[in-house]
C-alpha cells in the first residue's frame, strides 16, 4: 500500500459519510479558525502600535511622577513633579527640543444643551510640536496665553462633532467644570491609538489654565518632551534624569520619584501586553483543538466498531495489520488536516472581515496558519492512533462473523 | 507429494468456551492435489467451516500441521498469513462479503491494493477477472445493484484476481436459487478445466455431483473420502433447464 493508496482510501471513506465527517471536523475547524483570527488580530494590533510610534515621533519622551515599576505599572498620586521641573528642563537640557507641561483630567465639556465626557489635557504652546499633532482649523495658543492662564481651548475632532455638529466651532464658548473656554482651534483627526484610546476625544487647554482653573492643583501629571533627533533620545533621557535627580535630591543609588519613558518603551510595553493576550487566547484555542481531537477519537472508535465487518473482509483478502492501521490513521489525519485547512481558510476570512465589521486592524501571517494546520494534523495522528490500533488487532474470523 | 497443494496432518481445533470445550475438528489428515475439485460435505456443525477457515489461513489449528504448497503455515505469524491469504488463497463466502460502498471493479481491485500491484495494472487485471466470470459489463455496478448470483461472481473474480494456488468456497451457493447455483457451478467447472484447484463446502448432494472428489465430515472427523466417477456437467444441465428469465 502506497501513501497515495492510504490517502485515496481515506478520502473515499470520508466522502461516503459527509455529514458525520463535517460534524467531526467542526471542533478542529473552530479551533484552527480561532487561532488564526486571534493571532491575526494581535499581529494587526502590534503593527498598529508600530505605526503609532512612527506617527507620534520616536523622539517623544514622557516624564511621569513616581518610580517606574516592573510590568509597566506605576505608582499614582505622586505629587513630586512640579512646573519648575519643566522650566529647568527647558533651560538645562540641550538634547531636549520642545517641552510641554502635562496636566490631565476627565471632565464634562458642555456647549449649550450638549455635553460630552472627555479628557482635558493641559499643555504648553509647544504641545503640537511635541506631539506632532496638526490643526485642521483655527490656531493654537501661544506662550502669552499660557502665562495668563487664558480661557481658551483647542478641541479634538470627536468633540467638535459631538458638541458643534455642523456649526462653526471657532470663537464659541464651551464650559469645562463651569470654566468658560473659547475654542480657538480644532485638531486634525488622528483616530484611535492601538490601545483603543480615541485621540480625537480631547480638549487641550494651556497647562496653567488646567492646573489653576479646572483642576486646582500645583503638581503636574507629566512632562512631555521631544529630543532634538531620534539619536538624541538616550542623551535627552540621561540629561533629564540627572537634572531631576539633582532637583529632587535623590541620594545616589536611591529610588527615583519620577520616570522617563520613551515612545519606544511605551510601544514595547503595549506590544508585550498584546502578545500576552494573544498567547493566552491562542493557548485556549489550542486546548479547544485538543478537545476537538478527543471528539474525533470518539467518532473513530465508533466508526471502527461499525466497520468491523469491512475490516474482516479486508483482512480476509490479505490486508496486514499495518495496512488496516494505516487506513484508519490515514482517515483520522486526513479528517483533522482537512478540518485544519477549512479552519485556516475560515480564520483568514474572519481576519479580513474584522477590520470591515468592527474596525480593528488585523494582519494575516503565514506562521499561525502553518502552525495550526500542522497542529491539527498532529492531533489527528495522536488521537487516531488508538482507534487505528483497535482496528488493526482484530481477528479476521471474529470480524467477519460480526453483525 | 510435490503435487499436493494442501496437506493437513492430525488437524485439531478446540473451541474453549470456559466451562465446555467444543472439539470442532478432531485429527483430520488429508491431501488435496493440484487440479482437484473437492466437495466438502457433512451435517450442520460437523466442522466444515472450521476446516475451511483453517485451510484459508483465516484461523489457526489448535494442533496439527498444515502445509500449503509444501510450506508449513501452521507456525506462521499474523502478517505472513495475511500475505498468504492475499497471494495464494482465494476465499468465497456464502454471504459474498463484498464491500457495499464500492463498485464491482473496486471490490475486485482490493486484493491487489494489499499486494503491491502497481496502480495502473490493478484496473486492467480487475476488468479481466470480471470478464472471466461473465461480468465485464457490470464493472461500475455496486453490490446492491446486482443479483445474488452476480454478487457471488464478483466475489469469485475478487478471489481469483491475484491468481491463487487454491480457491476455497464455503457454501457459495447457499444463498442462491437452484438455477443460479448451477450457473456458479458451471463457472467453477470452467475454472477447474483451466487448471484451478477448488475446495467447496456444500450441503446438497446434487451440488456435490459436479465435483471430482467428495469428502464427508461427521462430528469433526473425516469419515468418507472418494472420487466421483460420474461428474455431472453443469453446462449441459443448464442447457437442459428451461430458461426462465434472463440473468447474469
Ligand atoms: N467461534 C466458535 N466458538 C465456539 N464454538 C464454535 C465456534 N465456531 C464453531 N464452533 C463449533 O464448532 C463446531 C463446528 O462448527 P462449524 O461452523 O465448523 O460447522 P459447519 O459444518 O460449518 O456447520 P454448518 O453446515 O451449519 O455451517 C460446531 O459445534 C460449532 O458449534
Ligand atoms: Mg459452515
Amino acid at each position: 500500500m502506497t501513501l497515495a493508496d492510504v490517502l485515496g482510501t481515506a478520502l473515499w471513506s470520508l466522502s461516503r459519510s459527509r455529514t458525520r465527517t463535517g460534524l467531526t471536523m467542526l471542533g478542529i475547524i473552530i479551533g484552527v479558525a480561532a487561532v488564526v483570527s486571534v493571532v491575526s488580530l494581535g499581529q494587526g494590533a502590534i503593527a498598529n502600535t508600530e505605526a503609532d510610534i512612527s506617527a507620534m515621533g520616536i523622539n517623544l519622551i514622557t516624564v511621569s511622577p513616581g518610580a517606574k515599576m516592573s510590568g509597566g505599572f506605576r505608582t499614582t498620586g505622586v505629587t513630586t513633579l512640579v512646573p519648575d521641573d519643566a522650566l529647568a528642563i527647558r533651560s538645562e537640557c540641550p538634547a531636549v527640543a520642545n517641552v510641554s507641561e502635562g496636566v490631565k483630567t476627565t471632565a464634562q465639556a458642555i456647549y449649550q444643551q450638549k455635553n460630552a465626557s472627555t479628557t482635558v489635557e493641559g499643555g504648553s504652546d509647544e504641545y503640537p510640536l511635541v506631539r506632532g499633532w496638526r490643526l485642521s482649523s483655527g490656531g493654537f495658543f501661544g506662550p502669552e496665553q499660557v502665562r495668563q492662564a487664558a480661557k481658551v481651548c483647542v478641541i479634538g475632532e470627536l468633540i467638535r462633532e459631538k458638541l458643534f455638529g455642523s456649526d462653526e466651532p471657532i470663537g464659541r464658548i464651551l464650559r469645562v467644570n463651569r470654566v468658560p473656554l473659547e475654542v480657538i482651534g480644532v485638531f486634525a483627526p488622528k483616530g484611535q491609538t492601538s490601545s483603543g484610546q480615541d485621540q480625537d476625544d480631547v480638549v487641550v487647554v494651556p497647562w496653567t489654565t488646567g492646573l489653576r482653573r479646572i483642576i486646582g492643583a500645583k503638581h503636574l501629571n507629566s512632562v512631555l518632551l521631544s529630543a532634538r533627533s531620534a539619536e538624541q533620545v538616550p542623551k535627552a533621557v540621561e540629561q533629564v534624569t540627572s537634572l531631576l535627580e539633582r532637583r529632587h535630591r535623590i541620594p545616589p543609588g536611591g529610588e527615583n520619584d519620577f520616570s522617563c519613558q520613551t515612545q519606544r518603551e511605551v510601544a514595547e510595553a503595549q506590544e508585550a501586553a498584546t502578545l500576552l493576550m494573544m498567547t493566552l487566547v491562542s493557548v485556549v484555542a489550542l486546548i479547544a483543538l485538543f478537545v476537538g481531537g478527543v471528539g474525533v477519537m470518539n467518532i473513530m472508535l465508533v466508526s471502527v466498531l461499525e466497520r468491523t465487518r469491512e475490516i474482516g473482509i479486508r483482512m480476509a483478502i490479505g490486508a496486514r495489520s499495518r495496512a488496516v492501521m494505516w487506513q484508519f490513521l490515514g482517515e483520522t489525519v486526513v479528517l483533522t488536516s482537512l478540518g485544519g485547512l477549512i479552519g485556516a481558510a475560515l480564520g483568514i476570512g474572519v481576519a479580513h472581515l474584522i477590520p470591515v465589521a468592527i474596525g480593528w486592524p488585523t494582519r494575516v501571517t503565514a506562521a499561525p496558519v502553518v502552525v495550526s494546520f500542522l497542529f491539527s494534523a498532529a492531533v489527528g495522528l495522536f488521537f487516531g492512533l488508538y482507534p487505528a490500533y483497535q482496528a488493526s488487532k482484530m481477528d479476521p474470523i471474529e470480524a467477519l462473523r460480526y453483525e | 507429494m510435490t503435487n499436493d497443494v494442501v496437506r493437513v496432518e492430525e488437524l485439531r481445533k478446540v473451541y474453549d468456551l470456559g466451562e465446555v470445550q467444543v472439539e470442532a475438528l478432531c485429527g483430520v489428515t488429508l491431501s488435496i492435489r493440484r487440479g482437484e475439485f473437492v466437495a466438502v460435505m457433512g451435517a450442520s456443525g460437523s466442522g466444515k467451516s472450521t476446516f475451511m477457515n483453517i485451510l484459508g489461513c483465516l484461523d489457526r489449528p489448535t494442533s496439527g500441521r498444515y502445509l500449503l504448497e509444501a510450506k508449513d503455515v501452521s507456525t506462521m505469524a499474523r502478517d505472513e498469513l495475511a500475505s498468504i491469504r492475499n497471494t495464494r488463497i482465494g476465499f468465497v463466502f456464502q454471504g459474498f462479503n463484498l464491500l457495499h460502498r464500492m463498485s464491482a471493479v473496486q471490490n475486485v481491485e482490493l486484493p491487489m491494493l494489499y499486494g503491491d500491484v502497481p496502480k495502473t495494472e490493478r484496473r486492467k487485471r480487475a476488468v479481466e477477472s470480471l470478464t472471466a466470470v461473465g461480468l465485464g459489463e457490470r464493472q461500475g455496478h455496486h453490490p446492491n445493484q446486482l443479483s445474488g448470483g452476480q454478487q457471488q461472481r464478483v466475489a469469485i473474480a475478487r478471489a481469483l484476481v491475484n491468481r491463487p494456488a487454491i480457491l476455497l468456497a464455503d457454501e457459495p451457493t447457499g444463498n442462491l436459487d437452484s438455477r443460479t447455483s448451477v450457473e456458479i457451478l458451471e463457472l467453477f467447472q470452467r475454472l477447474h478445466r483451466d487448471g484451478a484447484t477448488i475446495v467447496m463446502v456444500t450441503h446438497e448432494p446434487d451440488i456435490a455431483e459436479y465435483c471430482s472428489r467428495q469428502i464427508h465430515f461427521r462430528d469433526g472427523e473425516l469419515v468418507d473420502d472418494r472420487s466421483n466417477p460420474r461428474v455431472r456437467d453443469a453446462a449441459a444441465d443448464l442447457a437442459a433447464m428451461p430458461p426462465p428469465h434472463r440473468r447474469a
